[in-house]
C-alpha cells in the first residue's frame, strides 16, 4: 500500500491538455457506415511491468473491408513522455478494431490484451519481453460478429479469467446497408438486428470455448461492466445496448445466467424508452451510462433490496448531461476528496450535425449524492471524443485522463488540480476482488467506460485523512466443492 | 357588401311615422358603421313588428356586425324561418356560427348560400375554414378549387387546395380500406407509401402481397424492380421488368382502362373524372393516385408563385414528416421572417425547435407565446415538455399541472407530468397521471413508467402486475417484428 500526503484546503479540478501522436482513423466514407461512428476504445495497463502505465489504442480500418489503420501501443517513459512501441510489441492488428480489454488471462504475471473488432476480435498474449503474440486462433475466439468491447472476469470461479465479448447487431460486410437517398445518412441502429454477446470460458492452456450462456438475450451491445449486484459472490455482467433495454446478466453459478435488467431496474430509465446506451462505469452501487444528447446519462443506483432506482434526476446528472452525447465515462477522484467525480468523453454520433464535436465534461461529486459541473479547463476544446480512461500517468497522485479522438491526435489531460487531498493506491487485486478503504468499497474490474479498460492500482482519495485507517481486500468467493 | 346594401334598403312602407323614423335612423347607423346602436333600434322595431322578415334580418345582421354573434344566431334563424330563401341570413348565420366556434353548424348555411352566390369569395373562405376546423378537408375541395380559379397565384389558396387534394386522397383510401380491404390496389398503395418513406423491405412485402392478389396489377413489377436496384440486385430488377413486359398493355379504347390511360398521359383531372365513374377498388385506386398527383402539381404551383409563408409552411411540414426537424426549423424561420406577426408560425417554430432538441430557443419562443395566452393548454403542455426535456423538473411540474388541469383529456400532458413527478421523487403523485396516460401506450413504455412508479411508491404487487403487462406488450411487439422480418426478406420473383 502506498499512502501519500498532501494538504487539502480547496481543490478546483483542473486539467492541462497535452497530446499523444495517435489519430483515431474511423475510415469514414460518404456511404456513412454506422461502424465508423463507433471506434475508439483503449486500454491502460503496465505492459512491461516497469511501474508506469502504458496506453493502447484500438484503431479503425477502411470500410467495408479495406486497409487497416494500425492500433497503437505507447510505452510510458515517465514525465508525460511516451514512446510508440507498436511495431516492436506486434500490436498493429488486423481489421476494424473497436475496443480493448486488458487482463492476465494466463496468470503469468504479464498483462495480456483482447481487442474487439468488426469481425476482427484478437487476443494478444504478453510474452513478457516487450512483445505480444496473436493467439486468437489457438484460443479459439475468432468471431464473425461485430465485436465492440471485451470484459474479463472469472464467472465460473475456477481461477481462470473468462472473456465476455460485447457484440453489436448483425452486419453484412459484403452488402452493408445504405440509408438515405441521394444523401447518405447513418442508418438507424434498428437496421442492425440484435446479436447475442459471447461468453468464452477459459479452459486453461490458452484455450477458450464459447458457451451459449448468453445466447438467449441478443442485443446491440456497446460496453460492459462487471459487478456483483446481488452480493452473492458471483460476478454478474451489465451490458449497455444501443436503442434497446440494457442487459444485466445475473450469474446463477452453474455456468448459466439469467437476464435481470428489467426486474432489477437497469434496463430502462423510468420513462420506459430505451436510449442509445454507450459507455458505462460503476461507483459505489451506481451505474452511470453515457447516451445521446437529450437522453441524459442514465444513473441507476443500487438499493438495499438488490434493485436499482433511476437516480438520473436526483443526482443532477440528468440536467448536467442533457446537452451532451457521451461515449467514454469514468469515475475518478480528481481532487482526492474521497468522492469519485465523473469524466465523460463527448461527441455526437452523426458528423453532419452542428454539435458533432463536443467538449469533455467533469461532473464533480459533491459527496451528498449530487454532482455539479466544473469547467476544469475542458470546455474550450471540442472534438469527436470517444474512449476515455483516467489513470495517474506521471505518478504525482493525481488522476489524469487519456481520450481517443476521431480524426485528431489523442488527448492526454494532465491533472493540475492544486490542493488535492491525500490518497492511497492499492495494487490491482484479482479481478472480482473487492477492495475496501475506510469503508469505501470497490470491486476490481478492468472494464470501464466505452469499450475501454484500466488495469492499474486502485486509487482511493482520502481527503484530509493522512492515511487510510483500514484497507481490506475481499477475494472472489471460491465455489463450494 | 352587396348583401349588406340589399339588406339596408329594406323599408317599412305603411308603418306609423315613429317606426319609419326609427327604421331610418337604424339604417343610418348601419351606414355609419354604428352597428351596436343599429342593433338596439332594430330590436325595438322587431318587438313591434315580429313578423317583419326584413326587420328581423336587419336586427340579426346588426348584431352580427357589432360582434354580438351569440345574440345574432337566434335572430338570424328566426329570419330564415320567416323567409327560408334569404341568402344574407344564410351567409351571416354561417358566419356567426363560425365566429362562435361552431363550424359544423355553419356548414349547412354556407352550403345553401354558395350556390346562390358562387362568386362570393368571402363565403368560400368561410366554408373552407368551417370544413378545415371540423377536420373535413376533403369536403372543402370544391371551395378551394373555386378560390384557386379566382386567385390562381394566391399562396394561401394553393396551399389549402393542395392539402385538400391530399385529404381527398386520404378519404378515398379510407373508403378503399373499408370496402376493399386487402385488395391488390390496397396493398399497392400502401407499398407506394412505404417506398416513398424509404422503407424498402416493407414496401417489397406489400407489393408482393398485391401481386398475389392480382398478378397483372399495373406498376407492381416496376416498383419491385426499383427496390431490387436500390438493394443492389440489378439482375432481379431486370427479371421483374421482363415480367412486366409480358403483361398486356391497357386497352385505352376500353372505358374501364380510361383512368389508367389518362393517368399514364399525365391527364390527372381526366383520370380522376374517369375513376369517379367506376365504383370499384380499381376506381378508388386511380382516384387516389390522381388526387395525389394533382396535389403534387398544386404544390409545384405554390413553389412557382415564389416565396411565401405558405410555401415555407408546406416545406416545413414535409420536412417534419420526414423526421428532419432541424431542416423544418429553418423553413418555419423563413415563414416567420415573411410574416412576423402571425402567431401560428411562432407556435409551429417553437414546436419544431422542441422536436429538434433546440430547447433554449424553443423555451424563449414558447414563453413569449404564453405571455400572450397564459392559459392555452397546448402551450402550457409544450412549455412543460421543454422544461422536462432539459431536466428542469421543478419548472416543468407546475406547467404540466396547469396543462393537465386545463385539458384533462390531454393524456400526453399527463404522461409528461407523471414522468416529471417521478423525476422529482414523487411517485405517489405520479400514479394517477401515469395510469390515466395508459391508453396512449403503444410500445409498453407507459406501462413500464407506471410499474416503476408503483415500485417507487412501495406498491410492489401493483408494480409486478404492471411490469408483467409491459413484458406482454413487448413480447407481442417482438413477435410481430419477427414475423414481419421473416416475411419481408427481399427475394427475386419466382
Amino acid at each position: 500500500m502506498l499512502p501519500c500526503l498532501s494538504l487539502l484546503l480547496f481543490a478546483q479540478i483542473q486539467f492541462e491538455l497535452t497530446r499523444l501522436p495517435f489519430v483515431l482513423e474511423n475510415g469514414a466514407t460518404p456511404e456513412k457506415h454506422l461502424a465508423e461512428t463507433m471506434p475508439g476504445g483503449l486500454a491502460v495497463f503496465d505492459y512491461d511491468n516497469d511501474g508506469k502505465l502504458d496506453i493502447f489504442f484500438a484503431n479503425g480500418a477502411e470500410l467495408p473491408a479495406g486497409k487497416k489503420f494500425p492500433n497503437r501501443l505507447f510505452r510510458n517513459l515517465g514525465n508525460f513522455r511516451f514512446e510508440d512501441v507498436t511495431s516492436a510489441a506486434g500490436l498493429s492488428g488486423e481489421g476494424y478494431s473497436m475496443g480493448a480489454s486488458a487482463a492476465d488471462f494466463d496468470g503469468d504475471g504479464h498483462i495480456d490484451l483482447f481487442v474487439a473488432g468488426l469481425r476482427a476480435n484478437r487476443l494478444y498474449r504478453n510474452l513478457g519481453n516487450g512483445k505480444f503474440a496473436d493467439v486468437t486462433a489457438h484460443a479459439g475466439i475468432d468471431s464473425s460478429e461485430w465485436g465492440i468491447a471485451g470484459a474479463w472476469f472469472d464467472y465460473d470461479r475456477d481461477g481462470l479469467m473468462d472473456l465476455l465479448v460485447v457484440n453489436y447487431g448483425f452486419i453484412d460486410l459484403a452488402k452493408p446497408r445504405a440509408c438515405g437517398s441521394p444523401q447518405r445518412v447513418y442508418c438507424n441502429p434498428r437496421f442492425y438486428p440484435p446479436r447475442p454477446n459471447h461468453l468464452y470460458r477459459n479452459l486453461g492452456g490458452g484455450k477458450f470455448v464459447r458457451t451459449d450462456a448468453l445466447d438467449a438475450w441478443p442485443g446491440r451491445g456497446m460496453s460492459a461492466a462487471i459487478l456483483d449486484y446481488d452480493q452473492d459472490g458471483r460476478l454478474d455482467a451489465f451490458v449497455t445496448n444501443d436503442g434497446l433495454p440494457n442487459s444485466l446478466f445475473r450469474n446463477l453459478g452453474n455456468g448459466k445466467f439469467e437476464e435481470m435488467g428489467l426486474l432489477a431496474g437497469v434496463a430502462l430509465l423510468d420513462h420506459g424508452k430505451p436510449v442509445a446506451s454507450m459507455g458505462v462505469d460503476v461507483d459505489e452501487g451506481k451505474l452511470v451510462v453515457t447516451a445521446l444528447s437529450g437522453e441524459t446519462y442514465p444513473v441507476f443506483a443500487a438499493t438495499a433490496s438488490g434493485q436499482f432506482e433511476d437516480k438520473t434526476a436526483a443526482t443532477q446528472i440528468g440536467k448536467l448531461s442533457n446537452p451532451y452525447a457521451g461515449w467514454g465515462v469514468v469515475f475518478a477522484d480528481f481532487d482526492n476528496d474521497g468522492h469519485r467525480d465523473l469524466f465523460t468523453a463527448n461527441s455526437h454520433v452523426d458528423d453532419t450535425l452542428a454539435n458533432y464535436k463536443q467538449p469533455n465534461t467533469v461532473f464533480r461529486n459533491l459527496g451528498n449524492g449530487k454532482f455539479e459541473a466544473v469547467d476544469a479547463g475542458l470546455a474550450a476544446r471540442v472534438a469527436a471524443h470517444r474512449g476515455a480512461v483516467a489513470a495517474d500517468f506521471d505518478g504525482d497522485g493525481r488522476l489524469d485522463v487519456v481520450v481517443s479522438v476521431i480524426g485528431e491526435t489523442a488527448e492526454l489531460w494532465k491533472n493540475t488540480t492544486t490542493n488535492v487531498g491525500n490518497y492511497v493506491l492499492v495494487p490491482p487485486p484479482p479481478i472480482g476482488a473487492t477492495v475496501t478503504v475506510d469503508g469505501v468499497s470497490r470491486l476490481f474490474s478492468p472494464s470501464l467506460g466505452y469499450a475501454s479498460s484500466l488495469y492499474a492500482p486502485l486509487h482511493f482519495g482520502l481527503g484530509k485523512r493522512e492515511k487510510a485507517q483500514e484497507i481490506k481486500v475481499k477475494l472472489p468467493v471460491p465455489p463450494s466443492r | 357588401m352587396r348583401w349588406l346594401l340589399l339588406v339596408f334598403s329594406t323599408c317599412l312602407f305603411a308603418q306609423p311615422a315613429s317606426l319609419a323614423t326609427k327604421a331610418n335612423q337604424a339604417k343610418q347607423f348601419m351606414a355609419q358603421g354604428k352597428f351596436a346602436d343599429a342593433a338596439k333600434l332594430y330590436a325595438e322595431l322587431a318587438k313591434v313588428l315580429p313578423s317583419n322578415g326584413g326587420l328581423v334580418l336587419n336586427h340579426g345582421l346588426a348584431l352580427h356586425m357589432s360582434g354580438q354573434d351569440k345574440a345574432a344566431i337566434p335572430v338570424l334563424e328566426k329570419s330564415l324561418k320567416l323567409n327560408p330563401q334569404q341568402p344574407p341570413a344564410m351567409l351571416f348565420l354561417g358566419a356567426s356560427y363560425l365566429r362562435t366556434g361552431n363550424p359544423a353548424k355553419a356548414i349547412p348555411y354556407l352550403e345553401k348560400f354558395l350556390p346562390l352566390d358562387p362568386r362570393n369569395l368571402e363565403a368560400r373562405r368561410m366554408a373552407v375554414d368551417a370544413y378545415e376546423m371540423t377536420g373535413q378537408s376533403a369536403k372543402a375541395l370544391p371551395h378551394w378549387e373555386a378560390l384557386a380559379d379566382a386567385e390562381p397565384k394566391n399562396p394561401g389558396v394553393l396551399y389549402g387546395l393542395g392539402r385538400s387534394w391530399e385529404a381527398y386522397a386520404a378519404a378515398s383510401f379510407a373508403e378503399l380500406d373499408r370496402r376493399f380491404p386487402e385488395s391488390a390496389p390496397f396493398f399497392a398503395l400502401l407499398g407506394d407509401t412505404r417506398s416513398r418513406a424509404n422503407q424498402r423491405r416493407v414496401a417489397y412485402y406489400l407489393y408482393r402481397e398485391a401481386l398475389k392478389k392480382d398478378p397483372a396489377f399495373p406498376g407492381l413489377h416496376a416498383a419491385l424492380a426499383e427496390i431490387y436496384r436500390l438493394e443492389g440486385q440489378p439482375q432481379w430488377a431486370l427479371a421483374a421488368e421482363a415480367e412486366a413486359a409480358k403483361l398486356p398493355a391497357p386497352d385505352c379504347a376500353n372505358l374501364a382502362a380510361k383512368p389508367a390511360c389518362q393517368f399514364a398521359q399525365g391527364n390527372f383531372q381526366s383520370a380522376l373524372a374517369a375513376a369517379r365513374r367506376q365504383d370499384s377498388a380499381l376506381g378508388l385506386y386511380w382516384r387516389i393516385k390522381a388526387a395525389n398527383e394533382i396535389a403534387r402539381l398544386t404544390f409545384l404551383r405554390l413553389e412557382a408563385a415564389g416565396p411565401s409563408p405558405e410555401l415555407y409552411r408546406f416545406q416545413a411540414e414535409e420536412l417534419r414528416q420526414q423526421g428532419r426537424a432541424k431542416d423544418a426549423v429553418e423553413a418555419w424561420r423563413s415563414a416567420r421572417r415573411l410574416e412576423p406577426e402571425n402567431p401560428q408560425w411562432t407556435r409551429e417554430l417553437a414546436i419544431t425547435l422542441f422536436e429538434a432538441k433546440e430547447y433554449t430557443e424553443a423555451d424563449k419562443l414558447c414563453s413569449a407565446l404564453l405571455a400572450q395566452a397564459s392559459q392555452d393548454p397546448q402551450l402550457l403542455h409544450l412549455a412543460g415538455d421543454i422544461q422536462l426535456a432539459q431536466q428542469l423538473t421543478d419548472r416543468a411540474i407546475p406547467l404540466l399541472e396547469k396543462a393537465a388541469a386545463a385539458d384533462p383529456k390531454n393524456l400526453a400532458a399527463r404522461s409528461s407530468l407523471a414522468r416529471a413527478l417521478m423525476q422529482a421523487g414523487r411517485p405517489a403523485d405520479a400514479l394517477p397521471h401515469a395510469t390515466a396516460a395508459l391508453p396512449l401506450d403503444q410500445d409498453g413504455s407507459l406501462h413500464f413508467q407506471l410499474a416503476r412508479a408503483y415500485q417507487s411508491a412501495g406498491l410492489a404487487e401493483d408494480a409486478k402486475r404492471t411490469m408483467a403487462i409491459y413484458q406482454q406488450i413487448r413480447a407481442r411487439l417482438r413477435a410481430q417484428d419477427q414475423a414481419l422480418e421473416q416475411e419481408v426478406q427481399i427475394a427475386p420473383l419466382p
